[in-house]
């Protein structure tokens, strides 16, 4: 990528397009599509050339792409009705594709790794085949990369990257959904966090996508993008909680995790109670769910009088000291659960050989970054050194 | 006549024309023509135009709201062609075309008012008169952060654009600037940072110093969502006053029980009685109507408008880079 190269980013007011802008800025020209100046703040701080125009719209998307050498498509449908979030993801990538092949630009088209499901356990690689029926998001960037792919086959210099659960500054999902979640309830660890967590660092996926923008082996390629090794979920959400200063999660077995209402007849009511009633531990848990909460208020002198003596006092005590026994446990959906309780590994040597990527963070250097932004965005409290200093400041110039 | 079609003269300035007794707006002047007859529409406005030099035949006072940049240009136009003007605010981009425009509005006598609305809001009134009351004693040091992530539906991307006049601090900043100068007077800029890589900044961190040395600090951000208020420590105590609309206000001093209300309690004092801020659009507009017609003064004219101006030069002139290490991680590898 050099000062004379014009790309295109779709979705760059979102969190990886605008990270790719910022990333971009000053060493190639950056055109950005958006759909309204709102959200343009983080975006605006650079010289890029902001085109209003709606990803749906044929015709604005090709003027956009008129002259530009390489189009990043970053956009899809996050919001509104699962047609108008598929009206977008998919009827976007169309419109992209055709720009590109007006325009003669290279494509880096940006899925994800839920195209391929959750595998229970082993090695995720390119090779699986891609699932159906794992909802919207994941249905939708199936169906884009079939275009994608389909275009790449009658000659569209086209890419596909496939990053995992993306992390960072800015992360809608993997940083600031988890962190408003930990500050509002209690985050289930299944299988005590056990599973293979599969997460890369924001910067890694731009150093991807960058790589798939020049190297000639990406083409016609699809590529799964995510850090070295996997870490555990334990230690991801961890993260988390030593930022916020407070546990967050509570380990549960996959049963546990699970809706009720979506476990269809095998858990029925009764299966419940019988669990709960062997299980204190299982009892106190779901005792501290939303609906476990409502249920003891409902029938509180009930709920207390049945209960038994744990087994466990000292690792109860424990608990609770460790938790928040006022914030309720969030539940999963059975395909939630699945992807937390898998151990399979996604591998990325395919994107190491032929994209020559490397990964460079693991998961402590990405974390480090995430919260020092965490804690400038006021989404975690600042280090007690940080608000020792500060009060320290106050005190000496109060004087 | 409204110049400038945008969201501003959409929701705010139009429709309190609509409900100034006396006041008749009877042209839109607007570059998209097409958006100022859809907005002429709307409101009942006989004449839409594409540019002021067109519509000042039909009006004897105007209404700018346009972006940043073309203030002072269009200010001076119409100002010259005898027209009274109420300026969005910023004024202008610098103190020199401040003061030009103050000059000619008074040498030809007419009225120049700058549209610095926040200074009607009633907790920041009770601000301005705690301190003249030295309610809190001497100033020991005070603190204003104000930001949320950016939701005015723009229709156009002046602000997010350099060459236009953009950026946080002449957006919102400049209501700041102007609270800070009209609270405390004699500002001293000490030290000033930003997030332009470029464009237009978003994040800003400044120091000013009070004549006794006590330290202003600022902070203003378009993405996150900081305090939003303002607290002056004082010898006696301090004060915390949010700087929303209806802010609530905070005062603590000494011994004295801890005040917490909303400002509204004090609109008597501060002399309103408000129900939104479209209301304080009205009482700006009343406020310009009375100027023109030599029965009032304009609550911000030129020369006030022009230290907060100053003020934004000065700051700007001593800019530092704003660390932020996760935007400048080093990345340089793949690229």
């Amino acid at each position: 990528m050099n000062e004379g190269t014009t790309v295109l980013i779709t979705g760059a007011t979102g969190f990886i397009g605008g990270r790719l802008v910022e990333m971009l800025a000053g060493r190639a020209r950056v055109r950005a599509l958006v759909s309204a100046y709102t959200r343009t703040s983080r975006i605006a701080r650079y010289p890029v050339e902001m085109v209003r125009g709606d990803i749906r719209d044929e015709a604005a998307v090709a003027q956009a792409a008129r002259g530009v050498d390489v189009i990043f498509h970053c956009a899809y449908g996050s919001r509104g009705t699962p047609e108008e979030k598929r009206a977008i993801t998919v009827g976007g990538t169309k419109n992209v594709i055709a720009a590109a092949r007006a325009s003669g630009a290279r494509l880096v088209h940006l899925s994800t790794q839920m195209v391929y499901g959750t595998p229970e356990k082993g090695v995720i690689t390119e090779e699986l085949p891609r699932q159906e029926g794992g909802g919207t998001y994941a249905e939708s960037k199936v169906e884009a990369e079939n275009l994608v792919e389909a275009a790449a086959a009658a000659g569209l210099p086209a890419t596909i990257l496939q990053p995992t659960a993306v992390y960072g500054p800015w992360a809608p999902v993997w940083t600031v959904g988890v962190l408003a979640r930990m500050r509002e309830g209690k985050v289930p660890l299944v299988n005590g966090g056990e599973g293979a967590c599969n997460a890369v660092y924001i910067d890694d996926v731009i150093q991807a996508m960058l790589l798939a923008a020049r190297r000639e082996g990406a083409l016609g390629e699809r590529f799964l993008v995510s850090a070295r090794e996997p870490v555990s979920w334990r230690d991801f959400y961890g993260s988390y909680e030593e930022m916020l200063g407070f546990p967050a999660t509570v380990p549960v077995r996959v049963e546990e995790a699970v809706e009720p209402q979506r476990r269809g007849r095998r858990w029925a009511l009764p299966q419940l109670l019988e669990l709960a009633r062997e299980e204190p531990s299982v009892r106190s848990r779901l005792g501290n769910t939303f609906e476990g909460q409502l249920a003891r208020r409902l029938a509180g002198p009930l709920f207390r009088r049945r209960s038994t003596p744990s087994r466990t006092p000292e690792l109860d005590k424990l608990r609770r000291l460790r938790s928040k026994p006022e914030l309720p446990v969030y539940r999963l959906s059975p395909t939630d659960a699945s992807f937390y309780a898998s151990t399979a590994r996604v591998e990325i040597g395919k994107a190491q050989r032929l994209l020559g990527y490397e990964p460079g963070y693991d998961l402590r250097a990405g974390m480090e970054l995430t919260g020092e932004w965490a804690r400038w965005a006021r989404l975690v409290p600042a280090k007690a050194e940080e608000q020792q200093a500060q009060q320290k400041r106050k005190g000496v110039e109060a004087q | 006549m409204m110049v400038g079609a945008g969201r501003a003269a959409e929701s705010l300035h139009l429709p309190a024309a609509a409900m100034t007794a006396q006041v008749t707006t009877s042209v839109i002047a607007d570059r998209n023509l097409e958006r100022a007859r859809e907005v002429a529409r709307n409101y009942g406005v006989e004449q839409a135009v594409a540019g002021a030099e067109e519509g000042k035949a039909f009006a004897d006072a105007a209404i700018l709201a346009l972006p940043h940049h073309l203030h002072a240009r269009v200010a001076r136009e119409l100002l010259e062609a005898g027209l009274h003007v109420l300026v969005e605010k910023p004024l202008a981009l610098t103190a020199a075309e401040c003061a030009e425009l103050g000059t000619i509005a008074s040498e030809r006598r007419l009225v120049l008012e700058v549209g610095m609305v926040r200074r009607r809001f009633p907790a920041l009134r009770f601000v301005k008169r705690a301190l003249e009351r030295e309610l809190l004693g001497g100033i020991r040091r005070v603190t204003l952060e104000e930001g949320m992530p950016f939701a005015w539906e723009v229709t156009s991307d002046f602000t997010f654009r350099r060459e236009t006049g953009g950026g946080v601090l002449a957006d919102s900043g400049i209501h700041v600037l102007d609270l800070l100068a009209w609270w405390f007077g004699e500002l001293e800029p000490v030290a000033y940072s930003d997030d332009d890589m470029g464009g237009v900044e978003a994040e800003v961190q400044f120091t000013l110093r009070l004549p006794s040395g006590a330290p202003v600090e600022v902070e203003l951000s378009r993405t996150r969502e900081l305090r939003n208020s303002i607290i002056i420590e004082g010898e006696r105590g301090s004060l915390e006053a949010g700087l929303a609309f209806g802010g609530a206000l905070r005062l603590d001093i000494g011994e004295a029980p801890l005040l917490i209300g909303q400002a509204q309690p004090h609109a008597s004092e501060a002399g309103g009685d408000y129900q939104n801020v479209r209301e304080l659009f009205i009482e700006q507009l009343e406020n310009f109507r009375d100027s023109i017609r030599g029965t009032s003064s304009p609550l911000v004219d030129a020369s006030e408008a022009m230290v907060a101006v100053g003020l934004l030069e000065r700051l700007r002139a001593m800019r530092e880079p704003l660390e932020l290490p996760w935007v400048t991680a080093n990345t340089t590898r793949a690229a």
